[in-house]
């Protein structure tokens, strides 16, 4: 009788997979953080309904299908959970010290930027490794736009253009260092590029260009050091984390609002109706209007907020 | 090494290590209080400087503010408000050091203040800083950074040590030259106890020290007085002994070499002459054996042989051997007495009473003996109606070779030892001689024992 006691409490208590809260709905928003790592989910009325809590630091994470794979810059393994169940499915050998993860929808591959070896390294849905494709020094900020995956590699000059299907760069954009976000605006064809600044020098510009010749076709002004992008209908919205600032620009690459962000955003998204931003230093994740950024709600998420993964049905 | 030495060297230890100590103990109390006080300072500066901040942006003026106090205090001061110096970077890797570090951040966005100690990269010294955050609600607009290089305390202390170093090498000095003088102080008694210990071994025993003070050298000096004096004394009666024995000798020995001359050369009548040199050697034999017996009894050689022994049949075994000398006893014994003792000196003590008594009265007067058990001794009395002794030569009576008639006749030829000896063997038995005279009249010398208790012995 003892021996099943004890059999159900291992089976209750220590060995197996943790398994977290599931998440059933297809509309929502992951805020994953990492003062205190784990990942909360909020739906675009902001409430949290669920939230996992993790035993190793992750400092990202890309979602795919029903699934997140989070990896860590000093971990060599990433894991798999499925959104749906809260269940961990899988654990990938990864290098160690990703930057970066990107989902590639037409190959259905995960592309990692790894800053060791300046190279991105492709894997398969099942988690093995197809190709590694150099690009530069410390590739870090990766973005797949229409068969291309962009990657900027944050202590070059160099943005990357890899081609999905053939992994090789098929183009090498000229960027100021210390370069970091990146967003596509598929309106006019060009690409966005936050600038973090080098040294102690703190960058306010955003530089943009055309992805069709790939040369720099405009430069917008958004202090101080602008790093984290969100597109909709032309509308491309901002982050600046050094002055905590939200900025709005229109179609014609018009600075048409700003607001306060939360503490030391990292990262910005668009969310149903709304443009929601993670403060690192606050904590909080807030809720503006879109265009006029004007701040509607603001929700505790946790310690130290630096990724949102959005996900809006299907 | 010499005593005062040794000593001088104890104090000099001493005083090393009673002033590096202070100084050790003086100078981590100024470095704790001065830099305590200091960060108390710059912790009251940072926070004044802070208050004057209303949120938002750092201004030109307020930075400007700053730089003017940094030139007008003693402490360098600077606002900081650019992001990248205050690791709003962290978690994105820093490609150059941050004035401060994620974990800094983290207590200043709480609005805690933080007090560092130590080498600085930025500043490549040791400095004392504070860092006092400016929030403007959630967000770390900026910082205000005082310090101040440790070296400025270091000049500070260092002063402070030339100050110091004089003064310990001046009290060093005070002290040993106090401590010099103390140590002769101290060993002075002892040298002039040494000297004079040296003179006694040499043999003069008149050495003495001066015993001056009242402390533990003033009683070491008067006992070792002390013990000169007795020394002295002894040597005085050894000298007298030697001088008394020698004469005494002297007499016997020039009866004998005269008579034996004359006999030799066949002058006079040679019977007579026989019968003098014998009765002198007798007298030296009888001197000789005297003076064994004492010296025995003194140096304690002789041991005393303890046996319950019936003091009567001494007293009647003794009287025997006399009454061809002297036929007129008197005897008023006890039969019963027992006392516990060595027979043959008790032997002694009854010849040799015996003897002074029938020496110092006529023939046919009465020589009485008694003895007589009282409750816990026994009184053994020797009463004669001879010459008598003065009084005044009573107490003398009993040291060696005295003799109430100073002349040394022979006619009452006694060697002046007998009491002695009497008064040796009384003694070693636990008892005690009374000796009782009237000039003329006669003596009485009583011995008193212990008696043998009921429980026995």
């Amino acid at each position: 009788m003892k021996k099943i006691i004890v059999t159900v409490f291992m089976l209750l208590t220590g060995c197996g997979h943790p398994s977290f809260d599931s998440v059933k709905t297809d509309e929502f928003a992951a805020v994953l953080t990492i003062k205190e790592p784990g990942l909360t989910f909020v739906n675009p009325q902001g409430s949290i309904f669920a939230e996992w809590s993790f035993d190793e630091l992750y400092t990202g994470g890309v979602l795919f299908d029903d699934n997140i794979l989070l990896y860590g810059s000093e971990l060599d393994h990433a894991v798999l959970y499925s959104i749906k169940t809260g269940e961990k499915t899988g654990e990938w050998t990864v290098p160690s010290g990703i930057t970066a993860a990107s989902f590639i929808d037409e190959t259905n591959e995960i592309a990692f930027s790894v800053k060791k070896d300046g190279a991105v390294h492709f894997f398969n849905s099942s988690g093995t490794e197809t190709k590694s494709t150099k690009t530069g020094r410390y590739p870090m900020s990766m973005l797949e736009h229409a068969g291309n995956l962009y990657v900027i590699n944050y202590q070059d000059t160099v943005l990357s253009e890899i081609d999905v299907h053939t992994h090789n760069v098929t183009r090498e954009f000229a960027i100021p260092t210390s370069s970091t976000g990146l967003a596509v605006k598929e309106l006019s064809n060009e690409i966005w590029v936050g600038g973090h600044g080098y040294g102690a020098e703190a960058s306010d510009t955003i530089h943009v260009y055309s992805l069709e010749t790939g040369s720099l076709a405009a430069t917008a002004d958004a202090p101080v050091m602008p790093i984290a992008f969100a597109e909709k209908n032309g509308y491309m919205y901002t982050a600046s984390h050094g002055s905590s600032t939200l900025y709005a620009f229109d179609p014609d690459r018009k600075r048409i609002a700003e607001t306060e962000a939360p503490a030391n955003p990292f990262a910005v998204a668009l969310f149903g109706n709304h443009l929601i931003s993670a403060g690192y230093d606050s904590g909080t994740l807030s809720f503006h209007k879109e265009e006029t950024l004007e701040k509607t709600k603001t929700v505790e998420i946790g310690k130290g907020p630096f990724m949102i993964f959005v996900k809006e049905g299907e | 090494m010499t005593f005062g030495k040794k000593l001088w060297m104890t104090l000099f230890l001493f005083v090393i290590i009673a002033v590096g100590a202070a100084f050790g103990l003086a100078y981590m109390l100024y470095e704790k209080l001065y830099v305590e006080s200091v960060k108390t300072e710059l912790a009251t500066s940072a926070k004044s400087i802070a208050s004057d901040y209303e949120g938002g942006d750092l201004t030109a003026d307020f930075i400007d503010r700053v730089n003017w106090f940094s030139e007008k205090s003693t402490f360098e001061a600077f606002a900081v408000h650019n992001p990248r110096e205050l690791a709003a970077c962290i978690p994105y890797e820093a490609d150059y050091e941050t004035l401060i570090g994620p974990h800094e951040r983290d207590l200043l966005l709480q609005n805690e203040m933080i007090e560092e100690t130590g080498y600085s990269d930025r500043f490549d010294r040791q400095i004392i800083s504070v860092i006092y955050p400016l929030l403007d609600g959630e967000q770390l607009k900026g910082i205000v950074y005082l310090y101040i290089p440790l070296e400025r305390i270091d000049e500070l202390v260092s002063s402070l040590i030339m100050f110091w170093a004089a003064s310990a090498v001046l009290l060093i000095v005070l002290l040993l030259y106090g401590g010099m003088k103390w140590t002769a102080y101290v060993v002075k008694p002892l040298e002039s106890m040494k000297k004079a210990a040296v003179r006694l071994s040499k043999g003069d025993y008149k050495a003495r020290v001066p015993e001056g003070s009242h402390d533990e050298f003033g009683q070491l000096a008067r006992t070792f007085n002390e013990m000169a004096e007795a020394i002295e004394q002894e040597d005085e009666q050894r000298k007298t002994f030697i001088a008394t024995v020698s004469h005494e000798l002297r007499t016997p020995l020039s009866y004998i070499k005269g008579y034996s001359e004359a006999a030799i050369k066949g002058i006079g009548d040679q019977k007579r002459q026989l019968e003098i040199i014998h009765r002198e050697s007798t007298r030296m034999e009888r001197l000789v054996n005297d003076l064994l017996h004492l010296i025995r009894l003194e140096a304690d050689k002789m041991t005393i042989e303890k046996t319950p022994i019936p003091l009567a049949e001494i007293v009647h075994r003794t009287v025997d051997t006399f009454r061809l000398k002297h036929p007129y006893f008197q005897l008023d014994l006890d039969e019963e007495t027992i006392v516990n003792g060595d027979e043959g000196r008790l032997s002694q003590v009854m010849t040799n009473l015996l003897d002074n008594a029938i020496r110092y009265s006529e023939k046919n007067s009465p020589i009485q003996i008694e003895l007589k058990q009282e409750r816990k001794r026994i009184r053994w009395t020797v009463r004669d109606t001879g010459v008598g002794i003065p009084e005044e030569e009573i107490p003398k009576i009993t040291n060696q070779f005295y003799r109430v008639n100073k002349a040394r006749t022979r006619n009452d030829g006694g060697s002046g030892l007998g009491l002695s000896i009497v008064k040796q063997i009384v003694e070693s038995h636990g008892g005690e001689l009374v000796i009782k005279s009237k000039k003329g009249l006669g003596t009485t010398v009583t011995v008193i024992l212990p008696a043998i208790s009921e429980e026995g012995e």
